[in-house]
């Protein structure tokens, strides 16, 4: 069982750790509350609403965004065009418009690319200056800027962060951490939940912490009360370091 | 470089590539064919080779792409009259048109969104076999078939998209290859089809009584009749280009390309991937239905050889050669692999195995086909 | 009662067949994730291949007395010949595309299919005619009061589930078929414990045609002719039957086999017309089994983690 009853729930504004062996779950948690894989039993609730069984096309447009743990950039397309994708669901123009009125179409298009080269902007000068690059020709850790800025696109109200960090040098993710901070200001509304392995990020930025292993949640806290509890050493370590 | 160096440019290599293009037509001898075609070879390689090269040429026919185009489609509609006396180069002519059509409604499915199929000579023979019935049934003519028709063709398309758009990719070839062979089946058994002797006697089409079998008489010189659907098609061809780039500049397109790229990741960013998918397929079929019907009217007699299989691959491979999601390379292999085989009739026996190898080597050494698909460009700032 | 009999040998013999190219699918999908659309092709070219030897011995002269066996032997030829056609092809075709999108290396090797028979057409003496197969299996038939069974068909269908059997037993019991199953649960996990996948795609490879290339011959034996252009139906038939004893699994092959093949000689025998249709309820039946099951009856290999 990938994920075995597990109870957890997360508030606007706030920043949850998710932490685990590897296999432990947490990638199947966020594919089950994105929808991309249906619960055999339990129910899942956002803003007060059951949304159990929906599509991961539903979930997205009620607000829950993600990266993805194995990278899914459109590779082929530009970094723009990347982001852009948070924005197509809303501003979708019809077959008229497309054949006979592609004036409008283009302002439509560009109107977008507009607002994604500002959000673009608002993590990296870099990529807002050359917003055309092919999205593949990007190197690993803009790549995952580029990822976390397609999440945010669609304006979500729940944003889910799989491993961010993986790959990074402790530079990298000390800007990385800046990077997940400045989405707090900009959206001091929007609710995160981030799985990582790398500790410090955690500690940097998760306000509360929850612990999966073997598919249950263990433990949940701040960083430091769940740092020292025998179940999590366990868990990371194996049964004998439990001193 | 200046202007007028671009302007010079443009118009030389224009000129160029249609004086090429009328001595490739015109020529009988193969060896001096071989010599263009090599020729021909040589220039694409250079092109490719040379970024230079190929940089100064995209610019200089993007500054000047109103009068290229204007230019081209002035050269296109006179060339009836350079083959005034070759009735056969004008066929040749409407066959790459309507290849081109079926080549730019695959590439919605191939190009754009990834979606391999071979259901394509399906939807022709449809479009060919359903202008044949209503004809000769309900004695419809041209001008309402290629809607009809076209239009049966599409729903058929979008049906057969509803079940198989949520298979994986390869079970879709797989799908579409035992579509399009149980339709050559069923086409080639049914009486109603006609059987194997297919069905003769569509009608040609009418235009406020202007007999479509003599030529028009221009200049003193009288055109072949093949000249009457030679401008029809030419003029079809060029909407439906024009249409094709809109939806491909437009959300629509891009959603294909969001879906050719991943479709998990396109679903969580809430954009619905069936619908796209199905119009991809329904457009794919109404403009190889169409072409299918234009075909009909214009040889007056369809037949099972019109649902072969073959007729699939050959424009898979065209798709692939030409470059995925590159109108004008998809134009360019459309023509080029259908005027090829008709000017080297010898080889017509080696066509396929040509092909075959043609693509086979394409896949392993350049995959990105002649004309790689290019970056939208949007307006800045 | 006759009739059922003769067509339930029909039916067997049919299933063995389709079972035998399936089989050639599941391991080229099963060891590495490859679509191969060129195998029917290469069964044909099987045939071909015997026929090539048939002739070049006729030419010669060395026939008289053994003319049955040394009609075998020309048979083993081709099988053999197809087997190191089958690793050619691996090496020159497949192994390129090795980290290429499945798609690439559908339509690469449906454009090698294309070549292997277009080459046949045009490069095998008349290839475009259909052409007789020579007889390889004694003549005669058991004589059981209410059937007459032909040495021929026993002795098919027998030594396809001889075939079948080894199959499995090398499969699951060499160290061959385990350097097969292993790369087909993982590539990189297999040639660290020393398993090249170089040399275990040439085995599959091998052991695929040459199954492949048996499967044509049984047919060019039971029909006694045989056409270039057979390839086509014979690959996507093939596939079919993979694909609905799902992809990848050598059992479900059989099993899907056997489906394929009653339900083909059930069409023939009793619909009306039944030949004309055969391929129509056939193919309906595939269309059916990917819309509703995909993964096949026994299930196929899953490779997309999200």
């Amino acid at each position: 069982m990938a994920v075995d009853h597990v109870d957890v729930g997360v508030c606007p504004g706030e920043v949850l750790g998710l932490i685990g062996p590897n296999g432990s779950g947490k990638t199947t948690f966020f594919n089950l509350i994105t929808g991309i894989y249906r619960p055999l039993e339990g129910e899942i609730f956002y803003k007060g609403e059951r949304v159990t069984n929906r599509s991961p096309v539903e979930m997205a447009r009620k607000g829950i965004s993600r990266s993805f743990q194995n990278s899914r950039l459109f590779l082929e397309l530009s970094v723009a065009e990347n982001v852009l994708s948070g924005m197509c669901y809303r501003k979708n123009s019809g077959i008229f418009d497309t054949l006979l009125r592609p004036g409008r179409v283009e302002r439509q298009l560009t109107e977008g690319i507009h607002r994604a080269v500002e959000l673009l902007n608002l993590f990296s000068q870099e990529l807002g200056e050359d917003p055309f690059k092919k999205a593949g020709d990007l190197p690993l850790p803009d790549r995952r800027r580029v990822e976390i800025c397609r999440a945010l696109a669609s304006e979500p109200s729940l944003l889910l962060l799989d491993e961010p960090s993986a790959g990074m040098d402790p530079n990298e993710t000390a800007i990385l951490m800046d990077e997940i901070r400045r989405v707090r200001e900009y959206q001091p509304e929007i609710g995160i939940i981030i799985i990582e392995h790398d500790m410090t990020v955690i500690r940097g930025i998760a306000e509360r912490v929850v612990v999966f292993n073997y598919g249950k949640k263990i433990a949940e806290g701040t960083f430091q009360a769940i740092a020292n509890l025998t179940e999590v050493r366990q868990a990371y370590l194996g049964e004998r370091a439990s001193s | 470089m200046n202007r007028s160096m671009q302007w010079f440019v443009f118009l030389v290599s224009e000129l160029l590539a249609m004086g090429f293009f009328l001595g490739f037509m015109m020529t009988e001898s193969t060896v001096k064919l071989t010599v263009l075609v090599v020729l021909l070879a040589l220039g694409l390689f250079g092109y490719r080779r040379s970024a230079r090269l190929a940089l100064n040429l995209s610019q200089a026919f993007t500054r000047y792409k109103l009068s290229s185009f204007v230019l081209l489609v002035l050269f296109v509609l006179s060339l009836p009259f350079f083959f005034g006396k070759s009735p056969y180069l004008i066929h040749i002519c409407i066959m790459s048109c309507l290849y081109i059509i079926m080549a730019i409604g695959l590439n919605f499915c191939l190009g754009s969104a990834n979606m391999t199929h071979f259901a394509t000579s399906a939807f022709f023979g449809m479009g060919a076999y359903s202008s044949a019935l209503l004809s000769i049934h309900l004695h419809t003519g041209f001008w309402v078939n290629i809607f009809v028709a076209s239009a049966l063709a599409g729903i058929f398309g979008a049906l057969l998209a509803i079940p198989i758009i949520k298979t994986k990719t390869y079970y879709l070839a797989l799908i579409s290859m035992a579509f399009g062979l149980i339709f050559f089946q069923f086409i080639n058994t049914v009486k109603f089809t006609g059987g194997p002797a297919g069905l003769s006697g569509v009608p040609r089409p009418s235009l406020f009584g202007y007999d479509f079998m003599k030529g028009p008489t221009v200049l003193g010189m009288v055109l072949p009749f093949q000249t009457n659907y030679f401008y029809i098609i030419i003029v079809f061809t060029i909407l439906i280009s024009i249409l094709a780039r809109r939806v491909m500049k437009s959300w629509m397109g891009l959603t294909l390309n969001y879906i050719r790229e991943d479709e998990i990741a396109t679903s969580c960013q809430g954009i619905t991937v069936s619908f796209p998918k199905i119009f991809a397929f329904a457009l794919n079929a109404i403009l190889t239905g169409f072409a299918g019907t234009f075909y009909a009217h214009y040889i007056t007699y369809v037949g099972p050889p019109d649902a072969d299989i073959m007729i699939s691959v050959v424009l898979v491979i065209i798709v692939i050669l030409g470059g995925m999601d590159n109108l004008s390379g998809i134009a360019f292999s459309a023509a080029l692999l259908t005027i090829l085989p008709e000017k080297f009739r010898a080889f017509q026996d080696y066509r396929l195995l040509i092909y075959g190898t043609i693509v086979l080597l394409m896949l392993l050494f350049r995959p990105s086909g002649l004309f790689p698909k290019k970056l939208r460009v949007y307006k800045k700032g | 009662m006759e009739t059922l009999i003769n067509q339930l040998v029909n039916a067997f013999i049919l299933s063995c067949t389709y079972a035998l190219i399936a089989v050639g699918f599941s391991l080229f999908f099963g060891a590495f994730n490859v679509i191969n659309f060129a195998h029917g092709d290469v069964c044909i070219a099987g045939i071909f291949l015997s026929l090539i030897l048939y002739g070049l011995l006729k030419y010669l002269g060395i026939f008289g007395a053994f003319e049955g066996g040394l009609n075998l032997a020309t048979a083993i030829f081709g099988v053999l010949a197809t087997g190191f056609l089958g690793v050619l092809i691996e090496r020159g075709v497949i192994r390129p595309f090795r980290k290429a999108d499945i798609l690439i290396v559908l339509v690469a090797t449906t454009a090698l299919g294309i070549i292997i028979r277009e080459s046949i057409k045009n490069f095998y003496p008349a290839g475009g005619l259909p052409h007789i197969f020579p007889k390889m299996l004694p003549d005669g038939a058991i004589d059981l009061d209410i059937v007459l069974l032909p040495y021929e068909s026993i002795i098919i269908f027998f030594g396809s589930l001889v075939l079948i059997t080894l199959v499995f037993l090398f499969i699951n019991y060499t160290r061959f078929g385990l350097a097969i199953r292993a790369t087909s649960q993982d590539r990189e996990a297999a040639m660290m414990v020393g398993m090249s996948p170089n040399q275990t795609g040439a085995i599959v490879f091998f052991l695929g045609s040459a199954l492949g290339a048996i499967a044509g011959i049984i047919n060019a034996l039971y029909f006694g002719a045989t056409r270039f252009d057979l390839g086509l139906l014979f690959g996507i038939k093939g596939f079919s039957v993979s694909v609905i004893g799902g992809l990848g699994n050598v059992y479900g092959a059989v099993i899907g086999g056997l489906l394929f093949g009653f339900m083909e000689t059930f069409v023939i025998a009793f619909v009306p017309e039944g030949t004309a249709w055969k391929e129509f309820v056939a193919f309906f039946i595939v269309i059916i089994f990917l819309i509703f099951r995909p993964s096949g009856i026994l299930g196929e290999k899953v490779f997309e983690k999200v």
